[in-house]
């Protein structure tokens, strides 16, 4: 033995997790601060292991992933990492696809326009399908993704080429005329996530709507109402599979 | 179930920032790790809570994983295990008696030797579990699987905690010493 019993017990005992919360904190001081401490604690770790084999496994909620993924912070896929270019250029192309797409979309609706004359056209429901919409400054500029689901009503949002802010928030709006303000779909940040604000709008509200991003105070307008300048804009067009 | 150079290939790549390795290592490993905190957490809200805080630590620190010293797998249950039990921790102390339930299913304890695949590591471990007595046994599995501290060992079989202390540490010592360190 090269250590005292006493050690040696409390590194067992913390492995199977008899401790009490104060003696886990020495344990844990002790791993830092004790190399033979840590060894012991690791010895008992891999040989209890195999009881693990024996629980059922259980499957967790999808939810589960879903925040996993929002919370990892966001610039690693596009700091320039190996698989981080490669999602950039599969994702740059992909914003060309849609922009051309949205383009054509544009200018056929506006033709239909001015051949029937209205603008109270009466547009068929929407597919409960997949849209997209770029969110960008300007044409050749996307600041982020944004996917909508209209069978969920849940939306997802993918910072693309919008810069990092450090002070200030990126907020989502949606803007429709049916609404005398711009309704928050909250902040948006670093990270990839997907929320169901969209719940309490209607999919053809969802689908004819204006999507837009200003810059807020940190942790988004205090007021609720859109105070920053809008940075990018976009709608929503249906996303080919 | 991928094998344990793949899990390590995964972390590995995990360490690089890659995050198609990192679902793929969430997949494979997600049902055990859930499986294995929520027989401790005994609630799901809190299993989903410490589940997205493993992954993260996971993701995190995967740099730091060495697999000289353990299997990732050891590495990730380790990590899942200790984040349960520090959160039962802090909250039994706050209120063990405000929840009776949590005492309730401690005697469905997984049967070690009734597990799919038994591993040479496991059944070297059982035969030094098989060999403390009855009770040692039980309390030993109970630590372990439901994640009691030994003040809930005490009350689950109604004896002092300084004699679970001794028994603990006599339990242990002979499981070391049949294993060999």
């Amino acid at each position: 033995m090269t250590m005292d019993e006493d050690r040696e017990i409390l590194a067992a005992e913390y492995a199977f997790g008899t401790l009490e919360a104060a003696e886990r904190v020495e344990a844990e001081r002790l791993i830092g601060s004790d190399k033979d401490f840590a060894a012991r604690v690791a010895y008992w770790e891999s040989r209890l292991l195999p009881l693990a084999d024996a629980v059922d496994g259980v499957e967790p909620p999808a939810s589960v992933w879903q925040k996993i993924l929002a919370a990892l912070p966001g610039a690693t896929t596009l700091a320039g990492t190996p698989s981080g270019s490669a999602e950039i250029v599969y994702l740059t192309r992909k914003v060309k696809r849609w922009r051309t797409a949205t383009y054509i979309a544009g200018a056929i609706a506006a033709s239909l326009l001015a051949v029937i004359g209205v603008r109270d056209v009466i547009l068929p429901k929407p597919d409960l399908g997949r849209y997209v919409a770029v969110l960008q400054a300007d044409k050749v500029s996307p600041g982020f993704l944004l996917t909508v689901d209209l069978k969920t009503k849940e939306f997802t949002v993918r910072r693309v080429g919008a810069d990092q802010q450090r002070d200030r928030s990126y907020e989502l709006w949606l803007v429709h005329d049916k609404f005398p303000a711009p309704r928050s779909l909250g902040v948006i940040g670093d990270h990839e996530f997907t929320r169901s604000q969209l719940a309490a709008f209607d999919p053809q509200i969802i689908n004819e709507a204006t999507y837009a991003v200003t810059v807020e105070p940190p942790g988004g307008s205090p007021t609720g109402v859109a105070t920053g300048p809008i940075v990018y804009v976009g709608k929503l067009i249906e996303a080919v599979p | 179930m991928l094998s344990r150079n793949d899990l390590n290939a995964l972390v590995a790549a995990v360490a690089q920032g890659d995050r198609t390795a990192f679902e793929q290592l969430y997949d494979a490993t997600r049902a055990k790790l859930y499986g294995v905190v929520l027989r401790i957490l005994r609630r799901r809200e809190l299993a989903d809570e410490v589940i997205q805080e493993t992954y993260l630590k996971i993701w995190g620190s995967a740099a730091s994983f060495d697999p000289e010293r353990a299997s990732a797998v050891t590495w990730m249950v380790t990590i899942a295990r200790n984040r349960a039990i520090d959160l039962v921790r802090r909250r039994s102390e706050a209120s063990l008696e405000e929840e009776p339930e949590a005492m309730e299913v401690a005697d469905d304890i997984p049967n070690p030797l009734a597990a799919r695949e038994l591993s040479e590591d496991l059944k070297r471990l059982m035969t030094c579990i098989g060999a403390l007595d009855e009770d040692r046994r039980q309390m030993v599995l109970l630590a372990y699987y439901n994640g009691l501290s030994r003040d809930q060992l005490a009350v689950k079989f109604d004896k002092p905690v300084n004699t679970i202390k001794t028994w603990l540490r006599r339990s242990l010592i002979e499981i070391r010493n049949c294993l060999g360190s």
